[in-house]
């Protein structure tokens, strides 16, 4: 389609609108004669005519006679670049999945509520299916999906593809999803971490566009963070690189689920953050279990306690990424997760923390931000990563 | 394989001149999932109905129920041997809330004819938290709720009975896939509790989700009985559609170039 600036309500916006109509319904139905697509789209035979001149020039649209009832009809179908991948999301508590193009852009989503961390051969069985249904909605051949790209919330091995002991989903320790999905599928799988995946979405259209040295934190249940140094996903030998939850930070802390005691995990991770909500907070009383999110709301809406939780969580969270600013030295840190929703209250106090515990120097290029794609950041990473990878 | 709950073989059934299923075998064991598939006018229903006791089957098949022959004539035989059946309608009282909807016909009574709620409630709390079902309140009308949740109390409503086999007629038909995803998720549940499961479908997503084993009907008779695990989405769909056995495969067998069979999906 052009896409060129006009005004709103002008001829040429009306034209764009009524192009655009078409190509959504070509893209929901499929292959249709002209009259049919004047049917479906409202719009005048001559209009749908005069468009799909257009978008065939354009390259869009391709068109073939044919007939209907044993009249001369053109049937209208969308050029599809060829193939198609799918992203799977799990995380603990639900699997997502998205279809795009070959060139990763997101085509469709669909999500459920699943306990992913109860069982992972079953997780995969049904994001297989969520695979299958999204396909199925968006009238897409299982067999034109060249690649699927899992996101894990916990370190891949790059060489094994097995999921590392230490994450929130205990029992997936030793599973290889990549291998378990691609059996139920037909389809070639990686596996990444899915912070590795959020950082590339952050890359390419998010708060980190045009950085060479990235480090993206998601804050969960735990903290995974995605490190990009000049421009490359850095992983290490085994796929643990980034596993930032597990800086010891208090050698009187906490103990934590890797057997380390006072870990930034332990200060930062949502079960730690809920279980210090002040019992006198409204949220902590509620009939459902709180989460992240009712926090940062109250936090926002001027909660003392809550803004103290928050507050304290930044704090550790400068502690550790000063370490890190020590060692990469990047130019953006990237704050994603539902703990990120609460903005300045979070970043402000991380900042002062940082610039107690990092060089100068290391922070003087450092911006800090929040990011830029939110929950589906992971998701997204996926399906970039799949398009880069068959492209 | 130890003995089978529910076990059907040689069962026919004619209406008038049609014959409706020839000869069909079929079982389901404790805790397992089977998939009943195959194309309109294949028998699944008359299958069904020939379980649940609305069609009596013709004399000359049996049915074994825990491996002794039984006979189901009505409705209630099969439902006094622990079959549960949950028909597309799911038969539900769109103006009584959850609890009335679970109880009814079946209601906790005091002794001089008052209805027991708080009994009633408490058992349909238990139920419902078994199958671990989230409904925010048990006394909302059952109109107010999606088509997923209807599903699930219509299947929460037939456990009541206590039973051991469990058949769902295309029980995520028409639904989201938000709330296909949670009867999937009571399925297996079901499986998991040691229930066995029918269940009718034309989804072979679904299918392929939660099944065990697939059993194929056409045209009434037995087309395969595939282990889903080891199975591909083209052989089951190829026996549904009989690619397998038709002219045209037939003789495609017979000439040196075969004739790519044609499958819709």
């Amino acid at each position: 389609m052009t896409e060129t600036v006009v005004t709103p309500g002008s001829q040429s916006a009306l034209r764009q609108a009524n192009e655009r109509r078409v190509v959504e319904v070509l893209r929901s139905e499929g292959t249709l004669t002209q009259a049919e697509l004047a049917r479906a789209t409202g719009l005048s035979a001559a209009s749908v005519s005069n468009i799909v001149r257009g978008l065939r020039a354009v390259g869009t649209v391709s068109v073939r006679d044919t007939s209907s009832n044993g009249r001369r009809a053109r049937a209208v179908t969308l050029v599809r670049s060829p193939g198609a991948v799918a992203a799977v999301d799990f995380t603990a508590g639900r699997v997502a999945v998205a279809i795009g193009d070959s060139g990763g852009t997101m085509l469709s989503r669909e999500e459920i509520a699943y306990d992913v961390a109860a069982d992972p051969g079953r997780s995969v069985r049904r994001a297989a299916w969520l695979v299958e249904t999204a396909l199925m909605r968006s009238r897409i051949d299982l067999s034109s999906v060249s690649l699927v790209v899992a996101s894990v919330p916990g370190p891949v091995d790059p060489g094994t593809g097995e999921v590392g002991g230490i994450s929130c989903v205990p029992r997936w320790a030793g599973f290889r999803p990549a291998e378990a999905l691609s059996e139920r599928l037909g389809v070639e799988v990686v596996a990444e971490n899915d912070a590795n995946l959020a950082v590339l979405a952050e890359q390419h259209g998010g708060a980190g566009a045009g950085a060479e040295h990235v480090i993206h934190l998601v804050i969960n249940e735990g903290v995974g963070a995605g490190i990009v140094v000049a421009g490359q996903l850095f992983r290490g030998a085994g796929g643990t690189a980034g596993e930032v939850g597990h800086i010891a930070l208090d050698p009187r802390g906490q103990v934590c689920r890797c057997g380390n005691r006072g870990c930034l995990e332990t200060f930062v991770g949502s079960r730690y953050l809920l279980d210090m909500l002040p019992q006198t907070a409204e949220i902590a009383r509620g009939p459902e279990p709180a989460r992240i999110q009712d926090l940062v709301a109250a936090a926002r809406a001027g909660n003392p306690g809550c803004r103290r939780v928050v507050a304290e969580a930044g704090n550790a969270l400068g502690q550790g990424v000063a370490i890190m600013a020590n060692l990469f030295n990047p130019e953006r840190v990237i704050v994603g997760g539902p703990l990120s929703e609460a903005g300045d209250l979070l970043l402000d106090p991380m900042y002062r923390s940082m610039e107690m515990g990092a060089l100068g120097s290391a922070l003087e290029r450092l911006e800090l931000v929040p990011s830029g794609i939110g929950r589906d950041a992971s998701l997204r990473g996926a399906l970039r990563m799949a398009a880069v990878r068959i492209g | 394989m130890s003995t089978p709950v529910l076990e059907l073989s040689g069962i026919s059934k004619t209406f008038g001149a049609v014959r409706a299923l020839s000869d069909v075998d079929f079982q389901v064991g404790e805790g397992e999932v089977v998939a009943l598939l195959g194309d309109n006018g294949a028998g699944k229903s008359t299958l069904v109905k020939v379980i649940s006791g609305a069609h009596p089957a013709d004399s000359g098949g049996t049915i074994r129920w825990d491996g002794r022959p039984v006979s189901i004539n009505s409705p209630s035989d099969s439902q006094k041997l622990g079959i549960a059946t949950i028909y597309q309608d799911l038969a539900l009282c769109d103006n009584l809330d959850i609890v009335a909807n679970l109880f009814l016909g079946n209601e906790s009574l005091h002794f001089p004819g008052t209805l027991d709620e708080v009994e009633m409630e408490s058992r349909a709390m238990e139920l419902l938290d078994s199958l671990s079902v989230r409904i925010p309140s048990l006394r909302v009308p059952v109109a107010s709720l999606s088509g997923g949740q209807r599903q699930i109390i219509a299947i929460a409503r037939s456990l009541l009975g206590q039973p051991r086999v469990v058949m769902l007629d295309e029980p995520t038909a028409a639904l989201g896939v938000a709330q296909t995803a949670q009867v999937l998720d009571l399925i297996e549940r079901l499986r998991d509790q040691g229930h066995g499961v029918v269940l009718i479908s034309h989804n072979m997503a679904d299918v392929r989700a939660v099944a065990d084993r697939a059993v194929v009907l056409r045209l009434g008779r037995n087309a395969g009985d595939f282990p889903i695990a080891e199975t591909s989405y083209e052989e089951i769909v190829a026996a549904i559609t009989g690619a397998a056995d038709n002219p045209v495969s037939r003789r495609s067998e017979r000439t040196a170039s075969p004739v790519p069979a044609t499958e819709d999906k």
